[in-house]
């Protein structure tokens, strides 16, 4: 669908990537995150928290299969702890932001007239600040933390989803079911609800997987600047942040791992958010 | 003679384009009338008023002798329904047959039960069961066509717009289609008005005709009358382009 | 000129071939009629004496252009064969043409490579007032959008006569077109055969505007041809219980007020294979003959019933 919204760099990363095999490898990512965050206790070799001082800054090893941090924290079990903010805070943002673009999209689609315009005008407003200098607003005002950058990240892509939603509202109404369904009396609202929305449903979940990928990534930088989840939680972001030092000292684990846990999940979402959108324009 | 339905004055503006221009017809109860033109003649905007899809600027529509402008959408809606052209794309295209069906009943009628009359309306145009549980893109054009008339009857509207309803139908299933909204007319007491551009279907299925161009109707009377004695120029014009074989 | 040859063409996951061991000639200076209803294979007809068949088509038979053989040429050949040899006219000429670009430019760019900017634009305005535009020194100039259908649809022609071709391959030219205007492009195209000579396959579902001008007539169902002739005789003695139920089936401003007698169900599409004979479920004569092998043509008739 022409009216997705991705970002120049992936999409061609994506786009040249694309095939069947890739659609699966993709989705085991994503079951791969979600039983890590939901089953951390279980599947963690070790306390993402406790502090094994033989191990500083240890390399790979029978203990500690991806490493140690500068404190001795065993990475592996921390980036699967990290998984749970790392999709919670993204789910929050993206829920929160597929409501309010599609109560908003539909209702500027349906009425059209001043109230699309009104709409219309309030999303372009809020598309002008970009949703990480808008987020940093809001921690600068309210304090770090996770709800802070997640609600405003939601407002920050509510736009997005928006237009979107208004876009293939208004191809979907020009259908003639619509009009049939306007003329045996039905009203406004059970039309949209019943009729409208699931036919352009797959759209939207399209949209909405793709924008989960850039929460993610978004959320994990608020971390990294360290107004977002705050250290020493398990948190992929606030784990790049603490692991600068690392770096300095001529070891690259605790940044990798983390690292290499965004950038995966991203690509991922992105994989499995386009993937769906072709599906549903080949219908 | 009654009136079923009633057109007045009607107009509507674009902007600076007037799409239809002090519009006036009547259709006698049981009747049919042909509301002929081509592409900008302003017919499918006189369809969309009077279904109270566009507000029109001025005029007035009665239905039975009610005013359309003060009635409530269902009071509306059980007086005047419409078929479009497009046979798939009228339907909701994640409802089976019988689903589109019963949720009409069930605005409509609430408390009925339904099952017996999405069964008798299936069979009124020519479905059975099988059809009934069917998604609209497993159905053939003429079939969801069936769907689509069945659908607009479910209410018993006292009058049903045929928007073009025949035109994307292949010729073979086209007449089956004319032949099962002649049989309707003569079931129920239904009248019909028929838009299309197509002057042979008009005088196969209408008994009363107005050709509209660019928004006015430049010439109305007994359909015979009109298709074999036409009086304005532009009438003239569509009957001599229409096909007919050069022997 | 043309010649299609026992041409069979079966799309992939498909029942049934979408054309079924059909044979047409077209002569030059002949305008000859593909009628049929949606699925019959008039279409891909078109396409495939073009060499534009979907990827996964599998044919047998031959397509014969003054002798050369389309389905075995080169893309340079097809190339030279769509513009030289056979040009198509769609049905909707907005789809045509890029909206983009200066009418004058859309012909050209056919031109250009052979002749040279500068005489490709000259010629542009010529085939312009050959189609009938009033104007071709202003519309060479104009945008598609500023032009009606009608208009766009005489440059659609213009670019078909481009090349100069023996064949045109007109698909559905007019559907899209209101009543009075495909009254005009009929006409025109008319005039052009009397002027330029070339052959045209006319591909229409519509009788009426086939007898008004092809001189003979191929009837399409399922794929097949069902009956072929002269124009005149097809239509005055129709053969075929399928011809002689679309004729009927077709409404006449004549035909005050009487029904069309429809044929009952519907065409078969392309998952189903029924046996025999594709017309024999909504055939009235249909015996039980019919279904347990489809009669050739035989006579310009495939109908066992059809008298000699």
């Amino acid at each position: 669908m022409e009216q997705l919204v991705v970002r120049p760099g992936l999409r061609g990363l994506t786009g040249r990537l694309k095939g069947g095999g890739l659609r699966t490898a993709a989705l085991a990512v994503i079951a791969l995150l979600v039983v890590a965050a939901v089953l951390a206790p279980l599947v963690a070799p070790a306390d993402p928290d406790a502090v094994d001082l033989s191990a500083v800054l240890a390399g790979p090893s029978a203990d500690h299969l991806l490493g140690a941090d500068a404190s001795g924290r065993d990475l592996l079990s921390r980036v699967i702890y990290g998984a749970r903010t790392g999709l919670l805070g993204p789910l929050g943002v993206v829920a929160l932001s597929t409501v309010l673009g599609v109560v908003i999209g539909l209702a500027a689609a349906w009425h059209g007239g001043w109230v699309d315009a009104a709409l219309s005008r309030s999303m372009e407003l809020v598309f002008a600040f970009p949703g990480l200098l808008l987020a940093m607003l809001v921690v600068a005002m309210y304090g770090p933390g996770q709800l802070g950058p997640v609600i405003t990240l939601a407002v920050a892509y509510t736009p997005f989803v928006g237009r979107m939603v208004r876009g293939v509202a208004r191809g979907e109404m020009g259908r003639p079911y619509i009009a049939a369904y306007r003329a045996l009396g039905f009203s406004g609202l059970t039309i949209c609800l019943r009729h409208l929305l699931p036919n352009i449903a797959p759209v939207i979940l399209a949209q909405s997987t793709i924008n989960f990928g850039y929460a993610l990534l978004d959320l994990a930088g608020l971390a990294f600047l360290g107004l977002g989840v705050q250290p020493p939680a398990a948190d992929w972001g606030a784990m790049i942040n603490e692991g600068q030092s690392a770096v300095l000292q001529g070891a690259l684990g605790p940044i990798l791992v983390p690292g290499m846990a965004i950038v995966l999940s991203v690509i991922a979402f992105n994989i499995v958010g386009e993937s769906l959108a072709d599906r549903v324009s080949r219908r | 003679m009654n009136i079923d339905l009633e057109v007045r004055g009607l107009s509507k503006r674009y902007g600076a384009f007037t799409a239809v221009d002090d519009v006036g017809f009547d259709l006698a109860t049981g009747g049919s009338l042909g509301l002929v033109g081509e592409s900008g003649s302003g017919k499918t905007t006189t369809a969309r008023l009077l279904l109270g899809l566009e507000r029109p600027d001025a005029g007035t529509v009665l239905v039975a002798g009610r005013p359309l402008a003060s009635l409530g959408r269902k009071d509306r809606a059980r007086l005047i329904q419409i078929v479009f052209q497009d046979p798939l794309g009228s339907l909701d295209p994640r409802l089976t047959v019988e689903e589109s069906l019963a949720e009409v009943l069930r605005l409509h009628f609430p408390g009925e039960p339904h099952a017996a009359r999405t069964a008798e309306l299936l069979e009124q145009v020519g479905l059975g069961p099988r059809e009934a549980r069917a998604m609209p893109r497993e159905l053939s054009g003429g079939q969801r066509q069936r769907v689509a008339i069945a659908r607009a009857l479910a209410v018993r509207p006292k009058v049903l717009v045929l928007d073009e309803a025949v035109a994307a139908l292949d010729v073979s299933v086209q007449a089956q289609i004319l032949g099962l909204l002649a049989e309707i007319r003569t079931a129920g007491d239904v009248s019909y008005l028929f838009i299309t551009h197509d002057l042979a279907v008009v005088g196969c299925v209408t008994d009363h005709v107005a050709v509209m161009r660019r928004g006015r109707i430049v010439e109305s009377g007994p359909t015979a009358r009109v298709l074999t004695a036409p009086e304005h120029e532009y009438t003239r014009l569509l009957l001599d382009s229409v096909p007919r074989p050069a022997f | 000129m043309l010649e299609i040859d026992d041409l069979s063409v079966r799309l992939p996951r498909t029942a049934r071939p979408a054309i079924d061991r059909i044979s047409l000639t077209v002569a030059e200076n002949e305008t000859v009629g593909l009628v049929g209803e949606s699925g019959s294979g008039k279409s891909l007809t078109a396409r495939a004496v073009l060499g534009l068949l979907p990827k996964g088509a599998r044919t047998s038979g031959e397509i014969r252009m003054d002798g050369a053989d389309v389905l075995s040429m080169s893309p340079a050949g097809l190339r030279r064969h769509r513009t030289h040899a056979a040009a198509m006219i769609y049905q909707d000429p907005r789809a045509a043409i890029s909206p983009f670009r200066r009418i004058g430019d859309f012909l050209a760019e056919i031109l250009r490579e052979e002749m040279g900017a500068r005489a490709a634009r000259a010629r542009a305005v010529e085939l312009l007032g050959m189609v009938g535009l009033p104007e071709p020194e202003r519309h060479v100039r104009q945008h598609p959008h500023e032009l009606s259908g009608g208009m766009l649809q005489r440059v659609v022609i213009a670019a078909a006569l481009a090349g100069e071709p023996r064949l045109l391959l007109a698909d559905e030219p007019t559907t899209a077109l209101d009543v009075t205007t495909q009254a005009e492009i009929i006409r025109l195209l008319r005039e052009l055969r009397a002027r330029t000579r070339t052959g045209m396959l006319f591909i229409t579902h519509d009788l009426e505007l086939a007898a008004m001008i092809c001189d003979r007539v191929y009837v399409m169902y399922a794929g097949r041809v069902m009956e072929t002739g002269p124009t005149r005789q097809l239509f005055a003695k129709p053969r075929h219980p399928y011809t002689e139920g679309l004729l009927s089936a077709t409404p006449r401003v004549s035909d005050l007020g009487t029904l069309p007698p429809p044929i009952p169900g519907r065409p078969p599409d392309l998952l189903s294979a029924p046996p025999g004979c594709p017309f024999a479920p909504r055939c009235p004569h249909a015996m039980d003959s019919c279904t347990a092998a489809a009669p050739l043509l035989v006579d310009g008739v495939a109908c066992v019933k059809a008298e000699p």
